[in-house]
């Protein structure tokens, strides 16, 4: 009985033992820590400062932690544009013990770099690169702006504006949150008076969206951060289904890195949550009254766990569907006390300019440029084109460089001009000059360039007449018959033209060009094709033909080519194509060959074979005659040789007509 | 009594009418084309360099390739101040009529008038005013007669190996032999010059920049990122076109997009 019981195992003892081996992996599953890829790592890169002089530091620290104990692969940014100054490296363990006794280990890896900058301009430094096993992990990318030595800001310093930090919710506002109580709080509540935080709690996910200014004045930054809090941990990054609509503004982005940017957890009422920013970009609304900015919806998928095993439900969870707030903006015009007529730019800027050269020739081109630099929407800042009476001034070229160092917009735009002075002179030309509104400030600042003179010397344009600048803005492209200067061209001795000509419509090479494959492949092609004709007919000859045959007609040959050497008393041609000629007859008449035996062998042979003695010594006396002339070559004139071959023929003939007996088999 | 004209004669009739009534046979194109010359060099004459340009320039619209035009279509602008597009006329007519010291001397001439103001715009100036080497070494010959020389040398080289299969005297197959394996050489030698002379294997084609100071964009747009310019009178290859643009690569290999009217193929077609 026990023994049968071990041979075969009764059904219930099968389901039994199935169903333990399923319980027992998943407890496994649920109590070992996720698997190297889902292993919770964290990248961070932060800089004490984004804008430095040319001959000042920056403190950049890079800090990467890692729950995984195979620890993670680092790969440091190349810091181009930088020179190293000091740099170290910390490795703190931190060792905690999780559920069921289980010890988990969480590393942090800390890099400190002091960096001095080798040039001025923007630098970027690339994003922190951490492969932790399946997992690919990037920081974001630092932008640090160098100024020049002993310059405090390429932009100037930035305006005081006091950023709530949004990442620090008011504790008191998530209070009244309760975990599971979806609705708990309806609608966000304003904080720090003017800003805007707007959000509807959620016990596993929602949307925040928070906007630093609620009443700005028309063109002044406001900063829109959008957050998503979920309880759980993110596999993959939401999918985001509609963007937040903002008709009525300018905006730029402000994440500098297309990853996920998580921010620290923060507990909400009784619960904490991940925090995500999903989206952070500076509005600009450009035209005063009520403006929204739409909400953001999205999508979270949620994998299937391990309790979903054993139930009906296989398969991953539905996903949360999430949306925010829509948010409005009271947008106040700017204040009329104090402005000045005309447009004005709303920010912080400084304007300069400058000519490539003050000395020009007459009708010559100076590039007049114009630099605005600031915080705030820089593409809206514009310049008209200065007139000037007796300056041809064309169409400008702009260049804009947006930046947002410190989430603050700003930039350079770079205005070009070519003038070109018509008459000699010196010529004025005024500052230029731009009405500004510091919403700071909440004042009107005038800012100006400083006046510059350009002199121009030569003679006057003679018929040159000034084609207007382009009102609109737009960069002309400059006409050549219109701006090329005169004048030292003409006075060049140029030679004179000519009365006559042909007319030739013909001789173009794209013609030819055409007759060129032509003429390159049909005449080796035709010369293959008798190539290969030849080797044709040969074959279709030799077929046909026998072997008897063939050495006939080549033994013929032989002997033609040897009366034409005997008449142009070649003697070792004559003696070698008579040689081969015999050779190739006799071998036709006998039917086997005969070129390895020696001539008293070949004697005997042609004698066995009924060849009458007369012939054979006839032969005989002929070949010989050929291999001591050839052996020992003597002059002979062409008649020699003539009567020598009147000799031959007449062997020849009789040779072509010999019918050899059959050949005695070997025994 | 049936009689028949002779076959020769209606033959012969036949021939001089289809002549006289063909397209080839009328004068009128090339009386306009005469006329239109005329035009133009009298207008030079007098002074009015922009009507003979423009004359000269429709002498070329209306499909004449001619050295001579050419010239006088490069003196015209050359006298105007259209330094680009006088090069541009010189290169057409050296590209034809290879050798021709008036307008090899024009041609350096208008360069060295670039160069020249441009260091007046700019302090220093570097122009090429003379071809590279492999370049200088085939400017004899014009494409035409390196095309002919081609083919007439490749017809040589396999009508000597042809004849020579024909052919028993072994003295006139050693000759034969001979003289194939120099024309073969031969023909390797014009193929090289023809590759050289039409920069086979890069890209584009032949251009020219005829506007001064033009300015190469990053894209087909006037409002794209400037990468540079490009001087009067460069040469360059015209990779593509794209709409009033074109991209180009000028020597040193920078590429760009310029408005398609600064530039010009060498090839007038």
């Amino acid at each position: 009985m026990f023994v049968g019981f071990l041979a075969r195992p009764t059904q219930r003892a099968k389901r039994c033992a199935t169903s333990t081996t399923l319980l027992l992996c998943a407890l496994l599953g649920w109590l070992l820590p996720p698997a190297a890829a889902l292993a919770e790592v964290t990248v961070e890169m932060q800089a004490d400062r984004t804008e430095i002089p040319l001959d000042g530091q920056v403190v950049v620290q890079i800090r990467v932690t890692s729950d995984s104990l195979r620890g993670a692969k680092i790969q440091l940014p190349d810091f181009d544009g930088f020179e190293i100054m000091r740099q170290s490296v910390q490795r703190p363990m931190q060792f905690s013990f999780g559920l069921g006794g289980q010890q988990r280990v969480q590393s942090t890896t800390h890099y400190t770099f002091v960096l001095r900058p080798t040039r001025a301009g923007r630098i970027v430094i690339p994003p922190v690169l951490v492969d932790a096993g399946q997992r690919r992990l990037e920081s974001q990318a630092l932008a640090i702006m160098v100024g020049r030595a002993g310059q405090a800001s390429p932009l100037g310093k930035p305006p005081d504006v006091d950023q709530p930090d949004p990442a620090e919710p008011d504790s008191t506002e998530s209070e009244g949150a309760e975990h599971g109580d979806r609705h708990a709080e309806p609608t966000g509540g304003e904080q720090d008076g003017d800003a805007i935080d707007a959000r509807e709690l959620d016990p596993d996910a929602f949307i925040r969206t928070v906007v630093d200014k609620r009443r700005p004045h028309e063109r002044e930054q406001v900063t829109v951060t959008i957050y998503l809090y979920v309880r759980e941990r993110l596999h993959e990054a939401p999918v985001v289904e509609t963007e937040p609509t903002t008709d009525g503004f300018w905006t730029q982005d402000l994440q500098q890195s297309n990853t996920l940017e998580q921010r620290p957890a923060e507990q909400v009422g009784r619960a904490r949550f991940r925090v995500y920013v999903m989206r952070r970009f500076a509005a600009f609304p450009l035209r005063a009254g009520e403006l929204t900015i739409g909400p953001m919806s999205l999508t979270i998928r949620r994998p299937a766990t391990v309790f979903q095993i054993f139930g009906r439900g296989n398969g991953p969870r539905p996903p949360l569907k999430r949306q925010g707030q829509t948010v409005t903006l009271e947008v106040q015009p700017l204040p009329e006390d104090g402005r000045p007529g005309g447009e004005v730019a709303v920010g912080r800027y400084a304007i300069g300019a400058k000519l490539d050269r003050d000395q020009v020739a007459t009708g010559d081109a100076a590039t007049l440029t114009a630099t605005i630099r600031g915080y705030g929407h820089i593409q809206s800042v514009r310049l008209a084109t200065p007139k000037i009476e007796g300056l041809q001034i064309l169409a400008p070229e702009t260049r804009d460089l947006v930046e947002s160092p410190d989430d603050h917009v700003g930039g350079t735009r770079v205005y070009e001009w070519l003038v070109v002075p018509k008459a000699p002179g010196t010529y004025r030309l005024p500052a230029f000059v731009v009405n500004t509104f510091d919403p700071v400030h909440r004042r009107y600042v005038q800012v100006k360039s400083d006046p510059l003179t350009l002199t121009a010397a030569g003679l006057a344009l003679a018929t040159e007449t000034p084609s207007a600048a382009q009102e609109d803005g737009s960069p002309s492209q400059p006409d050549p018959h219109e701006r090329s200067p005169k004048g030292k061209d003409t006075e060049l001795s140029w030679g004179p033209i000519r009365h006559q000509s042909e007319l030739s419509r013909g001789g173009d090479p794209a013609r030819l060009r055409g007759l060129l494959p032509w003429g390159l492949s049909v005449p080796p092609l035709a010369w293959l094709l008798l190539v290969g004709a030849g080797a044709l007919v040969r074959a279709q000859r030799s077929r046909q033909l026998g072997h008897a045959e063939l050495a006939t007609r080549d033994a013929k040959r032989h002997m033609r080519l040897a009366a034409d050497a005997a008449r142009q008393g070649d003697g070792t041609t004559y003696h070698a194509s008579l040689s081969s000629a015999l050779t190739r007859l006799l071998e036709a008449r006998l039917g086997e060959q005969v070129g390895s035996d020696t001539r008293p062998a070949l004697r005997r042979r042609v004698l066995a074979r009924g060849m009458d003695g007369q012939l054979a010594d006839g032969v005989i006396r002929l070949l010989e005659r050929c291999d001591e002339a050839r052996f020992s070559p003597s002059s002979a004139s062409a008649d020699d040789l003539q009567n020598r071959h009147a000799e031959a023929r007449s062997v020849f003939e009789r040779l072509g007509t010999f019918e050899p007996t059959p050949k005695e088999p070997r025994t | 009594m049936n009689r028949t004209p002779p076959t020769g004669l209606v033959y012969v009739f036949t021939v001089l009418t289809a002549f006289l009534f063909s397209p080839a046979g009328t004068s009128s194109q090339g009386g306009s084309l005469d006329s239109m010359f005329e035009r133009a060099n009298k207008a030079f004459f007098q002074g009015e360099l922009e009507r003979a340009a423009a004359g000269y320039d429709e002498l070329v619209a209306a499909g004449v390739r001619d050295a001579d035009v050419f010239y006088n279509q490069g003196i015209a602008h050359a006298r105007l101040g259209h330094l680009g597009l006088s090069i541009l006329a010189f290169e057409r007519a050296d590209a034809l009529r290879p050798g021709d010291d008036d307008v090899a001397k024009a041609l350096s001439q208008a360069r060295q008038a670039i160069g020249r103001r441009l260091a007046d715009k700019h302090g220093e100036a570097t122009v090429r005013t003379r071809p590279p080497l492999r370049k200088a070494l085939v400017r004899p010959f014009s494409e035409v007669t390196l095309t002919w020389l081609l083919i007439l040398l490749n017809t040589t080289t396999f009508g000597a190996l042809i004849v020579r299969r024909f052919t028993h005297a072994d003295t006139t197959r050693v000759f034969l032999g001979a003289a194939a394996a120099v024309t073969a050489a031969l023909t390797l030698a014009a193929a090289l010059a023809l590759a050289v002379k039409t920069d086979l294997g890069q890209p584009g084609e032949a251009a020219l920049v005829v506007a001064p100071e033009t300015r190469l964009h990053e894209g087909p747009d006037a409002h794209a990122q400037l990468r540079g310019r490009v001087g009067e009178g460069s040469l360059a290859r015209l990779l593509e076109h794209e709409g009033e643009w074109s991209r180009i690569r000028v020597l040193g290999g920078a590429e760009g997009w310029v408005p398609r009217h600064q530039v010009a193929t060498l090839n007038p077609d």
